[in-house]
């Protein structure tokens, strides 16, 4: 792809964009949010069509009509939002598309082979295809949009954060596939906000800012450092993993007099199976939830702030007085103080259609309110005030929400709970999908939060950022805590290690 | 699974699976199929002279335009994305404006022209709602809301009352062929035609497109195109409604079409099919118009008066509703997935 | 995650934020662009007077007070029944039930008037008839966990069937005086020769459009139309601004009926039947979403208008009944077709 070019309605997304992948070759793309990455995908798959600019395939000069155009001349792609039919079968969802409008394009028994193999490639062996595919986990579902990009015959596979949802081990065995696919003469291009995949997996690099190629490089010219760099167009002086390393940690500038405990976690048990957990956690404490997909941590997190009763034990919140109360509901939770950020902001944070202010507000009317009429004025001072200590970037209040980059919506989604004035707060991976710099000035706001003496509670599924910002790690296991690190002593293979279930040292640690 | 030992294969074994396949596909219509057998029982209970013959081709005949039209209206709902057809109502009763009013005086009355015409023209107004919803993009509602008054004026305006004449053998189609009811070829006819259809790919994609249909455009599904042939079956299947109608009321008359449009929500609704999209099929339109029939029949047996069953209708409509709905709801609290 | 909703959800979101915006090269290209953003949201405002003046044009005699005033009664009462139309749509929902209300509270008011009831105890029973409709429908959906459209419609037949039954042989109806002058062409209001339903209307108007924008269960409404997830999430209270939304569109719609009451003087329950469509075709045309979330009631008074106007024209011009609902039906697809298209489905991914 040559000199591309893409326009949203006034703002350009993509500018002069280049990209080169060239056969038997993992390609990695990276580039902050915003940076035009999920526009060059698209109209590489054929979903968008590019303003100006030429994309040449195999030598040759081609329009892409349709994902279906794409697909016809081997372009496969796995989209980063898990795109599956939850009423159908696994067979049906791998195969969907493959047909004319009437005529099936394989035959039965051919479908239910190619499914096995694709499946058996990715490491889901023996799985029943008649399974419909809301009964699979998340990662089950991610692998299976796996499986209907390489059951068709693909040159080019693209994986737009494909491993999202996947635990260490799925990772892995994804990766042996692509390697195995690129000594085939096949070509991968990969999305990944994960560092460590791209300097592990990817032959070259190419590296999108604000919709034009800043570099490509070699995978062995290639640093952290400068990656980065290069992705924000300064030198990186905030990497979550060099700071890990020499930047100041948590528990040396947060250690004061031991704070009160405002949560207590009595005997939970998650699941049937599961043994039961108990946990303090203190005024400005932060306090971060690790493990792979499915082991229990955002099981915690809901029967934490309400929206899940555990098989047993409690949750308490502890007043001022020492009096405490047991969390029972989400309303309920919310008036002792807890306030819960959701993960997935699309569907579970953001009002599309409503301004940025009506989006931060839409909480706090329960309070500002004089007989059902609004008090605006409060609510734009508190909005003022939380744009300035969060460093909201946005043009006017009252514009929709929908023109924000996803790093300052998330901001303002954040802002909704912040300004509540939380006793407790609950993250569930709030930082996924945010670019860099936003990153940094929100990992900054939590400090200043604890510091105020609200205790945290971060879930996150990057070890760096929990190393960075917490004082303890709680490691979840099969439903069960089986770990709590303490973060100062503690490294990326001693929390991966717990991961696992245990202290097996294998190897497998993240870079 | 089957064993491949000898070359004769047994047709009672690889019939079996693919009979399993139907019943898999299928089993959203137990409930409507429950239903419909229930109420069938009772209603021959209540009043006996219900299975009398002559009974039976009138009753058959009367149930038909409701089928069909339910038919229609299953199609584009299972399409998803909110679709819905408001316009079969108003476009069966044109049909038997244009039959009586236009093509009869016209001199087309034999079966060999009008049918081919009543076909075409259910397949281009089908036609118009697809390209609408999904080439223009309109909501559905919006768009078959437009049709349904347009078509409904159109009505009223060439025919406002009864009147026209009517082909004898139209009127024949709604008597008995022996002991058969005429209607039931009328049935098969469309049975045999939509089992070929789905034993294509067609069910799926359309099953698909309903469920998620990005993730059916991404896979490669043409998702315009194929809801764009979906109403262009559902406009048929309302022409025929249409057709039949004209020779139950034997004439032609503007006003009878918006009731078939209420009753076909009320059989989708009734047939186990989600309005959401992605999860029914055209039996369950089928059944539940049989199902909304014989509701009627029996309230007209037990001499409740045409105010209360108007209540009555309401009610049962919010029953199936919820039914179908609390099914759904609970299938989905059961799906979510481990932490 | 989707509803089990026959309306798509509002989750059409394209995933926002490319980096570099670009500022507009000169004033005209700013001019231009704002127009092009706007135009589609300006239109219904500028057919109410477009319209006007082709009234003027092809109908003689309509630009007199009688004529205005007639068309403004018109307009009146299907603002009026589409206010609570408007809510309900932007929660999310839709009311398929306002045409048997207005029926319902047009028997009550002519019949128990007839037998003399004291007036404000009619008024209480029908507001309280109202407000079980209302919250049946709303507290149903929740329940049931079904789209309003069909709670509603289902309430619509119940209360149809029961407004039906009351009436059935019933010929004889009474009203007040003033409650027919308040909807009659050369009604007063007090020294003021303009009848009551308009004054009805427009102080109804403003409180509409303010409790829309500047109470709590107003935002909380477009919260749990925009995203019904998320509003319980936020702490928004769904089922009771639902109920609040149904009951606002029972009240409406029963006071229509009374209107309607004071415009014949005799029971009909079937009074409210065009009302099916046009209410949501009022509300449409104004330019509010289907979708939830979005527009407001200033929007409605100006489909309101349009409808009306509509419909005075093409009487006036000669049109039958039936022309003007053909006409309708176009109007309806290419009005939409200017500012109501869904997105590609290639845009929400």
């Amino acid at each position: 792809m040559e000199g591309l070019s893409r326009s949203f309605g006034e703002t350009r997304a993509l500018n002069a964009a280049t990209l080169r992948v060239r056969p038997s070759e993992i390609h990695s793309l990276v580039g902050e949010n915003g940076s035009g990455k999920s526009t060059l995908i698209k109209i590489l798959s054929g979903v968008l069509r590019p303003d100006s600019g030429t994309l040449v395939w195999e030598g040759e000069a081609r329009q892409l009509g349709s994902p279906r155009s794409a697909q016809g001349m081997g372009i496969a792609t796995v989209f980063q939002e898990t795109l599956i039919v939850p009423e159908m079968t696994v067979r049906d969802n791998i195969y969907l598309g493959t047909d004319g409008l009437f005529r099936y394009g394989h035959r039965k028994g051919d479908e239910i082979a190619g499914a096995r193999q694709a499946l058996g490639d990715l490491g889901l062996d023996g799985f029943d295809l008649d399974r419909p595919m809301w009964t699979l986990s998340l990662a089950e579902r991610q692998l299976t949009t796996v499986a209907r990009a390489i059951i068709r015959p693909w040159r080019l596979l693209v994986l737009d954060e494909a491993t999202s949802a996947l635990d260490a081990q799925q990772r892995d065995r994804l990766f042996d596939y692509l390697r195995l696919a690129r000594s085939q003469g096949r070509s991968v291009l990969f999305t990944s906000h994960r560092m460590d995949e791209v300097l592990g997996l990817a032959d070259r690099i190419t590296v999108l800012r604000q919709g034009a190629t800043v570099a490509t490089m070699g995978a062995g010219e290639a640093s952290r450092r400068g990656i980065l760099g290069h992705m924000s167009g300064r030198e990186a002086h905030a990497d979550p993993a060099v700071v890990a390393e020499t930047g100041p940690r948590r528990g040396a500038a947060g250690q004061q007099s031991p704070q009160r405990t405002v949560l207590r976690v009595a005997e939970l048990t998650l699941r049937a199976a599961s043994k039961p957990i108990s946990v303090e956690v203190r005024a400005g404490e932060i306090l971060g939830l690790a493990g792979l997909e499915g082991q229990g941590q955002v099981g915690f997190v809901e029967c934490l702030c309400g929206l899940r009763r555990p098989v047993d034990g409690q949750v308490l919140a502890l007043g001022d007085n020492g009096e405490t109360h047991i969390v029972r509901s989400y309303r309920g939770a919310n008036r002792l103080g807890i306030r819960y950020v959701p993960r997935d902001r699309r569907y579970e944070g953001l009002f599309g259609p409503l301004s940025v202010f009506d989006n931060f507000a839409i909480t706090l009317w329960g309070d500002l309110n004089w007989l059902g009429v609004l008090r605006r004025q409060q609510a734009r001072k508190r909005f003022a005030d939380f744009s300035e200590s969060s460093r909201l970037v946005s043009a006017s209040p009252s514009r929709a929400i929908s023109i924000l980059s996803g790093g300052n919506q998330q901001k303002v989604l954040l802002g909704r709970w912040i300004a509540m004035r939380p006793r407790v707060l609950v993250l569930n991976d709030p930082l996924r999908g945010v670019d860099h710099n936003t990153k940094e000035e929100l990992y900054g706001l939590f400090r200043r939060l604890a510091a105020d003496g609200v205790a945290i509670i971060f879930l996150s599924t990057e070890i760096a950022e929990l190393l960075t910002l917490t004082d303890q790690i709680a490691v979840f296991h099969e439903g069960s805590l089986v770990a709590m690190l303490p973060t100062e002593m503690s490294s990326d293979t001693d929390v991966v290690a717990a991961m696992f279930g245990g202290d097996r040292h294998d190897g497998s640690a993240d870079d | 699974m089957t064993s491949v030992v000898s070359d004769r294969a047994r047709p009672s074994v690889l019939s079996a699976p693919a009979v399993r396949q139907i019943l898999r596909r299928n089993t959203y219509a137990a409930v409507p199929l429950a239903m419909l057998i229930v109420l069938f029982i009772v209603n021959a209970v209540v009043q006996p002279q219900f299975l009398a013959q002559h009974n039976w081709a009138t009753s058959m005949s009367v149930l038909c335009p409701t089928v069909l039209t339910a038919m229609a209206m299953t199609l584009p709902v299972l399409s998803g994305n909110g679709g819905i057809d408001l316009s079969v109502g108003p476009l069966a009763g044109f049909m038997t404006v244009l039959i009586s009013t236009i093509l009869v005086p016209a001199g087309i009355t034999s079966p060999v022209t009008v049918i081919p015409v009543v076909i075409v023209f259910g397949l281009l107004s089908g036609a118009i709602n697809g390209v609408l919803v999904a080439y223009v993009r309109l909501p559905a509602i919006i768009a078959t809301l437009g049709m349904y008054l347009f078509y409904d004026g159109l009505g009223t305006q060439v025919l406002p009352q009864a009147g026209g004449s009517v082909p004898v053998w139209l009127v024949k189609l709604n008597g008995s062929v022996g002991p058969i009811p005429a209607v039931w070829i009328v049935f098969a006819v469309i049975a045999l035609v939509w089992t070929l259809v789905s034993r294509g790919s067609y069910m799926r994609n359309l099953l698909a497109v309903g469920g998620d249909e990005r993730t059916s455009y991404t896979a490669g599904v043409n998702v315009a195109r194929l809801r764009l042939v979906t109403y262009s079956m559902g406009g048929l299947l309302a022409c025929l409604g249409g057709l039949m109608l004209t020779g139950l009321i034997q004439g032609g008359d503007g006003t009878v079409g918006p009731p078939y449009t209420i009753s076909a929500i009320t059989a989708v609704a009734l047939g186990g099919i989600s309005l959401a999209g992605g999860r029914g099929g055209l039996l369950g339109g089928a059944l539940g118009g049989g199902v909304l029939f014989l509701i009627q029949e029996l309230l007209t047996d037990a001499h409740v008066s045409v105010y209360q069953v108007s209540v009555v209708d309401g009610i049962i409509l919010i029953g199936a509703l919820a039914l179908n709905g609390t099914v759904e709801y609970l299938r989905r609290r059961s799906s979510a997935s481990k932490r | 995650m989707t509803d089990p909703s026959p309306i798509a959800p509002a989750d059409g979101l394209p995933e926002p934020g490319p980096a570099a915006r670009q500022p507009a090269r000169s004033t005209s290209e700013a001019v231009t662009r704002f127009v092009a953003a706007n135009f589609t949201d300006a239109l219904p405002y500028i057919l109410v007077p477009v319209l006007f003046i082709l009234s003027v044009i092809f109908i003689p005699g309509y630009f007199s007070k009688l004529s205005i005033i007639s068309l403004l009664i018109l307009a009146s009462l299907l603002g009026l029944a589409s206010l609570g139309q408007t809510v309900t749509i932007i929660a999310g929902g839709i009311d398929l039930s306002i045409p048997a209300v207005i029926g319902l509270s047009d028997i009550i008011v002519t019949q128990l008037y007839y037998k003399h009831w004291s007036l404000p105890v009619i008024f209480l029973l029908i507001a309280v008839a109202a407000i079980v409709i209302g919250t049946i429908s709303a507290v149903s959906s929740v329940l049931l966990h079904v789209h309003s459209l069909i709670t509603s419609f289902g309430m619509s037949l119940v209360v149809s069937g029961v407004a039906l039954e009351w009436s059935n042989g019933a010929v004889n109806g009474a009203v007040p005086g003033w409650l027919t002058s308040s909807v009659s062409a050369i009604g007063h209001t007090g020294p003021i020769p303009i009848p009551a339903i308009i004054f009805v209307w427009a102080v109804a108007s403003v409180l509409a459009v303010a409790f829309l924008r500047r109470t709590r269960v107003g935002r909380e409404t477009y919260a749990l139309g925009a995203n019904p997830v998320a509003a319980r999430l936020g702490l928004v209270r769904s089922t009771w601004t639902l109920v609040v939304a149904f009951c606002i569109s029972a009240l409406c719609a029963a006071m229509v009926g009374v209107f309607f009451a004071g415009y014949s003087g005799i029971p009909d329950p079937t009074v409210g039947e065009p009302y099916f469509f046009l209410t949501i075709t009022a509300v449409l045309i104004g330019g509010t979403s289907l979708l939830g979330g979005r527009g407001g009631y200033q929007r409605t008074v100006m489909g309101a208008l349009i409808v009306a106007e509509l419909t005075t024209l093409l009487v006036g011009v000669g049109f039958s009944a039936s022309f003007q609902e053909l006409a309708l039906g176009i109007l309806v697809i290419a009005l939409t077709s200017t500012y109501g298209r869904e997105l590609k489905v290639a845009a929400k991914i």
